[in-house]
């Protein structure tokens, strides 16, 4: 019989695993990986939802524990993760049928531009691009909204550049 | 720009494996903590119940040393995970690093001085033992059997003090300067 527990993590699962796929796929160098940062992300999540008091949105909670678990994930967690939980490393993620190939192009461009970003700009960036408001990603990373906005911007406009290199630089 | 991004999804995962791989670890790693809770005191009980105390009141003080050395060492290397718990991971992001930092030097500080002092701890506890259990020994050789002891103590936490040191310049240190290049970052800000 399924937990409370359960049944909230399914929830969680089914509502943020796209973007905490996305979130890994952009820390993680290479897409097994990024399957393990993923997989120790929820993971974390499953360890720490007793603990959710509410203090926060439920989404800043995920957001945070994510990008908390991206930045300290190493090779030898991945280790670590096989020899402990026992789960089969064949988890794999497909993508989904009606993918274009221009809109892959696309991603693998502005997969390409993320990875050459320091961390801590890949936070903004990634958090820029799922579309949280300048207030989450203040509350997520503890740096002051007004600074947020203007990373953000600066990140932007960068992530723009390499998109659509033109001649005059516009 | 975003939905380029967001068009890439997760899919075929199979989350009943993972909870269930979960649930198992979980049980697995009450079982140890329980482990870990009794293996002192029973070691403690071990000593007393082996140590002759018949002999001399002198040798009851080597299980209570021991015992208060390997509860310190137990401490140090565990109040932070008492103290602040798995909760620091919904910190905000700069917050985090900063509780990270300070976590991993303070692992740096228990094998680097701690050790030492718990290794000085064993061997007077060792030594107050072989004190009485030596006596009938003659002095030349109960002065050798103590320094031999003691010099075996030493060379041996020295041997694992360094061998720990060289494990964690090779895993700790790099997720340090990490942390300190994000923490860089963030103050900049």
């Amino acid at each position: 019989m399924k937990t409370k527990r359960d049944v909230e993590f399914e929830r969680i699962f089914l509502t943020y695993k796209d973007q905490i796929y996305r979130l890994s796929i952009s820390f993680a160098q290479d897409k097994e990986l990024a399957n393990d940062l993923f997989q120790e992300i929820l993971i974390r999540i499953w360890s720490n939802l007793e603990q959710f008091k509410g203090d926060s949105e439920m989404g800043t909670w995920i957001y945070r524990i994510a990008y908390n678990t991206a930045v300290t994930f190493s090779s030898k967690e991945k280790k670590r993760l096989d020899q402990n939980t026992g789960i089969e490393p064949s988890m794999e993620f497909r993508e989904p049928e009606n993918h274009s190939f221009e809109i892959e192009e696309r991603f693998r461009l502005l997969y390409q531009a993320i990875g050459e970003l320091s961390d801590s700009d890949r936070i903004f960036a990634t958090l820029f691009l799922e579309g949280t408001s300048y207030k989450t990603v203040s509350e997520i990373t503890g740096i002051s909204e007004n600074y947020v906005a203007v990373k953000i911007n600066r990140i932007k406009s960068l992530l723009t550049k390499k998109l659509n290199p033109s001649p005059h630089g516009k | 720009m975003q939905k380029i991004w967001q068009s890439k999804k997760a899919s075929s995962f199979d989350l009943d494996a993972l909870m269930h791989g979960l649930r198992l670890t979980e049980k697995k790693q009450r079982k140890e903590r329980i482990a870990i809770a009794i293996i002192g005191p029973i070691t403690f009980v071990f000593l007393i119940f082996v140590l002759p105390l018949q002999e001399s009141n002198l040798v009851l003080i080597t299980p209570f040393l021991i015992g208060l050395a390997m509860a310190w060492v137990a401490w140090l290397s565990f109040k932070s995970k008492l103290l602040s718990s798995e909760d620091s991971l919904s910190l905000s992001n700069r917050q985090y690093v900063e509780t990270q930092l300070r976590k991993l030097q303070h692992r740096y500080r228990i094998a680097e001085k701690y050790m030492y002092f718990y290794g000085l701890l064993l061997i007077i506890a060792v030594n107050l033992a072989y004190f009485v259990f030596l006596a009938p020994l003659p002095e030349n050789i109960r002065w050798a059997i103590h320094l031999g002891v003691s010099l075996m103590i030493i060379l041996l936490i020295h041997f694992i003090i360094k061998s720990r040191l060289k494990n964690y310049d090779k895993t700790l240190k790099p997720l340090m300067q990490h942390l300190q290049q994000l923490l860089l970052e963030a103050k900049q800000a």
